[in-house]
């Protein structure tokens, strides 16, 4: 039950509340749109700060700088195609074209109204539902991972675009770059040429700015072309009625998956943002506006944003397991006040919980009117002349991406990542197929190789869970159709070819 | 971290050790301020192990320390920076079994051998439970059911000292189980909540929100004693099974650590240990005061390194 | 000789090299069935698999393969100038160890504003030096980003001797 007189009175118990939420939310947007500073570094730069705070106020900081730093991440996915954290990676797509068709003010409206739909979602959720939610975690075996995976590779033969057979090799391509590091079962190091730096693996953040942001800037500088400017909108436009309601079943989508992956440990913002993506696209009327500008392909992954940095933080609080590096965060602001998070926390600690729902409400409030405020001065600083823009856009890059581990050979994994994703370009492989599998390539080989130890070595396991096998036959049923779809297309094609 | 962020710390911390009870005159140490540096990130098991000692520290030694944390592979980096650092007593590294471990399964610059170990401060009690409502009363049943049928026992990670303590409870005990790890304790814990698995391991911290909630119940201590912190739960050894770990956490620096340093250190750990706030604080996170001297550590962490290596080689995972 | 083909030629390539990598992972006494070499080598199998499809594709029916090898080096050749990018990158991991964080960032925006079709300006300059300073603010000074220093703290400590 909502308990509105325990989140008033923690209101005016701690009242400095309010500015911890909108410090947060500031302070997140700022990490959250450098490209290379994570939500959960954003986060623990705040940490050591919050030890001599009052505890509820720093637990409101550190959850509303998630939420901003979530948020932050699309404004440079739409504005300079650099996606400022993971999770934005899924919103240039459609961001960004929108903004080269001069919607910018449009993209970053949707991006806004669908981040806070969700967080709207999943904040109700979290104060409503935590405790008996919690276990909701507790039903995710390694084998309904490794569904949930391969339901999000099983887009890749829908989304192959002009070729299946390229989409399939981009798609092998991203689960390989996904195995370097250490191996998830018997700890030997796998393609990391002994270097330590890649013992933990290739961080997907340089596959995506290197792609994305490096990647145009290499065409970009080649092509001429550019030096004529957009004429972007000069400021942020909310959607219409017209608009809200083509919304509406993509945001649905997305705010159903960033419920269940924020539920779920190991799942995680990333692979929210990508289902949702995929999927919106499957439900879609217009599927074939998708990487083209679509406003739901930003309304869906915006909207699984928003509810993940909600519904993270409940088996962190429920169950004291932090599902995502940015809840290992909260949970250690717990631990520095003395307060151990897990199904105690509630009694023990319950103002500090009332006043940590109430904060992430004020949140909401702060994340609209504070991206308000710093969207415009945004705005116009990418309509500076270009060169400029450029410019300040590859120094950015290039100091973002050391950040992650202060590491000059992660800038030149980026680079590299430029060069590779500019060849695909040129060789018209597709590169969403490639992401996906970075993605989504570790979460489904560690896990199925985990199932099948668990069931020494008997693939029927993924049978006799019925989350994979929902989830399983999904995407058996969905491979199928495109590919069914596929040669429908391409037969069709040379019937018409062959009178003419 | 930069120097700025450095400097600001190290001035809150000196505003800390100022108030809470002024300068204390003490053996004099070359150094006014000492850097801790750890591999882990902020909020994780090194970095809260280091904070919440700090202002203790600091009062006891009278002196100023900062946490810093060098992430990156593993500790590969934060032990580069360690190795090379001048050996005056001002830059320190928190040890545990993670920086044996990855100097000997990557190739770093420097490895544990490039580090002085100064003393040992803790060490953390692995523990082996399951889930309240399972079956398993004892970890003799764990061996039972493991004899009769197959086992399921869950290691938060690959190549890493639980994963070790289970296989070596596999081949004590001669029983079929299949070891399966994660990445991290939380995604073990959940498997173990839900009974995909039998028994779990791991620090007495991280399953501490579970306990108090009586969702799991905790079969064997893997160490030598029983814990302070629950008495009523008997060892491995008690229980049959011949194995027994020692997850320490203590402190390295690099080689050539001047004897007055040193003795400076084991004068304050010894008593910081014995501050009854401090003590308040190690007790509740299930730590177990276990003070090396310098002379006795730096064989203690040549024989765990030794030890741990024999183990990767004979497994073949590494060469 | 088309796009498709030496695509797929590529893709060939990079799976053979990745296959024998994957075959040559040590094996160890806690692997599971699969191994850790296991999932790597199918990888490489279906690269190469899809790999040789696009180039027998692009043999049978060039009219998809997007367009013969001339046009394409062509097309190549003209989108050198990105290349230019790429060195101005490479220059800035190879100098910012000595030159430390604020100078390299700015050299960065000078020359690459230059590039892509600046004038040598005050302007520029200007440009360059604020958007360093805004730079190292934010990342240096807000975030605590140990951003390299360079060797000027070392070269002040030797005159100063």
């Amino acid at each position: 039950m909502i308990d509105l007189s325990g989140l008033l009175n923690a209101l005016l118990a701690s009242p400095m509340i309010i500015p911890a939420a909108f410090a947060g939310i500031a302070w997140g947007i700022l990490g959250g749109a450098l490209p290379g500073i994570s939500p959960s570094i954003t986060m623990a730069l705040l940490l050591p700060f919050t030890y001599g705070a009052d505890p509820t106020a720093a637990v409101v900081l550190l959850a509303s700088t998630y939420l901003g730093a979530e948020y932050g991440g699309s404004i440079p996915a739409i504005l300079i195609r650099t996606p400022g954290t993971n999770s934005a990676a899924a919103t240039v797509i459609d961001g960004y074209a929108m903004k080269e068709q001069g919607k910018a003010g449009e993209a970053l409206g949707i991006s806004l109204y669908s981040t806070l739909l969700g967080s709207i979602f999943g904040v109700a959720l979290l104060i409503t539902l935590t405790q008996p939610l919690a276990a909701v975690a507790l039903a995710f075996q390694p084998t309904s991972y490794v569904g949930l995976g391969v339901l999000g590779l099983s887009v890749i033969a829908s989304l192959a675009g002009e070729s299946l057979i390229k989409g399939m090799m981009a798609g092998f391509i991203g689960l390989m770059i996904a195995t370097v590091g250490t191996d998830p079962v018997t700890g030997n190091n796998r393609f990391t040429f002994d270097d330590p730096e890649l013992l933990s693996g290739i961080p997907p953040i340089l596959v995506m700015v290197g792609i994305y942001a490096v990647a145009e800037l290499f065409e970009q500088a080649s092509h001429p072309g550019w030096q004529q400017t957009n004429t972007a909108d000069a400021s942020i436009k909310m959607p219409d009625a017209l608009m809200r309601a083509r919304l509406r079943v993509s945001q649905i989508i997305g705010a159903g998956i960033g419920f269940i992956e924020g539920l779920t440990p190991g799942g995680g913002g990333t692979i929210a943002a990508f289902l949702s993506y995929n999927e919106a696209k499957r439900w879609s009327k217009k599927p074939e506006e998708f990487g083209h500008g679509s406003p739901e392909g930003i309304a869906a992954p915006e909207s699984a944003n928003g509810a993940v940095s909600a519904t993270a933080l409940i088996p962190m609080m429920g169950l004291g397991i932090p599902g995502s590096n940015s809840a290992a965060v909260l949970l250690g602001g717990f631990l520095i006040h003395g307060m151990t998070p897990g199904p105690m926390l509630f009694t023990k600690h319950y103002d500090v919980v009332m006043g940590l729902y109430a904060g992430k409400v004020i949140s909401l409030f702060a994340l609209l009117v504070v991206a308000y405020l710093i969207l415009r001065p945004c705005i116009w600083l990418v309509n500076r002349p270009k060169h400029y823009l450029m410019a300040f856009i590859f120094a950015l890059v290039l100091s973002g991406v050391y950040a992650i581990h202060n590491s000059l050979f992660h800038v030149g994994i980026a680079l590299a990542f430029g060069v590779i994703g500019y060849a695909m370009k040129y060789f018209r492989i597709p590169t969403l197929p490639m992401v996906l599998g970075v993605v989504l390539g570790f979460m489904v080989e560690s896990n199925y190789r985990r199932a099948l130890v668990l069931s020494d070595g008997d693939h029927m396991t993924f049978t006799e869970d019925p989350i994979a096998a929902t989830l399983l036959a999904l995407a058996a049923a969905f491979i199928l159709i495109s590919l069914v779809r596929h040669f429908r297309d391409s037969t069709k094609a040379q019937e018409e070819k062959t009178p003419a | 971290m930069s120097l700025k962020a450095f400097k600001l710390l190290a001035g809150i911390t000196t505003a800390f050790a100022l108030t809470l009870c002024g300068a204390q005159a003490q053996t004099k140490y070359p150094k006014d301020t000492v850097m801790l540096a750890t591999h882990s990130s902020p909020g994780g098991g090194s970095d809260i192990f280091l904070r919440e000692m700090v202002p203790h520290l600091n009062r006891v030694m009278g002196l100023n320390f900062a946490v810093e944390n060098i992430s990156g592979g593993s500790g590969a980096k934060a032990m580069a920076v360690v190795s090379k650092a001048k050996p005056d007593g001002g830059l320190f590294y928190a040890t545990t079994p993670t920086f044996i471990y990855t100097s000997l399964l990557s190739k770093p610059e420097a490895t544990y051998k490039d580090l002085e170990p100064l003393v040992n401060v803790f060490f953390d009690p692995e523990v082996v439970y399951t889930a309240a409502d399972s079956k398993f009363k004892t970890l003799k049943d764990v061996i039972e059911h493991a004899k009769a049928n197959r086992g399921k026992w869950g290691a938060a990670n690959p190549a890493s000292l639980e994963r070790q303590v289970l296989e070596r409870m596999k081949t004590a005990t001669g029983v079929r189980a299949a070891v399966v790890t994660f990445e991290g304790g939380g995604d073990m814990l959940i498997n173990v909540l839900n009974h995909t698995l039998d028994i779990g391991i791991g620090e007495m911290q991280e399953i501490r929100p579970q306990m108090e909630a009586g969702k799991l119940r905790v079969l064997a201590v893997m160490g030598d004693k029983r814990l302070e912190q629950m008495p009523d739960v008997p060892t491995a050894k008690e229980q049959g099974v011949d194995v027994s770990v020692r997850k320490f956490r203590g402190l390295a620096g690099p080689k050539n650590t001047p004897p007055d340093v040193v003795k400076a250190w084991e004068e304050g750990i010894q008593k910081v240990l014995a501050d009854p706030a401090y003590k308040k604080v190690y007790f509740e996170n299930g730590l177990q005061p276990a003070f090396i001297p310098h002379a006795e550590y730096q064989k203690f962490v040549a024989d765990f390194g030794k030890e741990t290596e024999d183990f990767l080689r004979s497994t073949g995972t590494i060469k | 000789m088309n796009r498709d083909f030496v695509a797929g030629f590529l893709g060939l390539l990079l799976a053979m090299a990745y296959y024998a990598m994957a075959a040559n992972i040590q094996n160890s006494q806690l692997a599971d069935d699969v191994g850790p070499g296991g999932l790597p080598k199918i990888y490489g199998v279906l690269l190469a698999v899809f790999s040789v499809l696009l180039m027998v594709r692009a043999r049978t029916s060039p009219a998809q393969a997007g367009g013969k090898m001339r046009a394409v080096a062509e097309e190549l050749f003209a989108a050198k100038r990105g290349l230019g990018i790429l060195v101005i990158g490479i220059g800035y991991i190879v100098t910012v160890p000595y030159l430390g964080y604020p100078l390299a960032i700015a050299l960065v925006i000078a020359i690459a504003a230059l590039y892509n079709g600046g004038q040598i300006s005050a302007r520029l300059a200007g440009i360059a030096v604020l958007g360093a300073f805004g730079l190292w603010f934010v990342f240096v000074f807000l975030l605590h980003i140990g951003q390299p220093a360079g060797i000027w703290a070392d070269l002040i400590e030797g005159l100063r001797r």
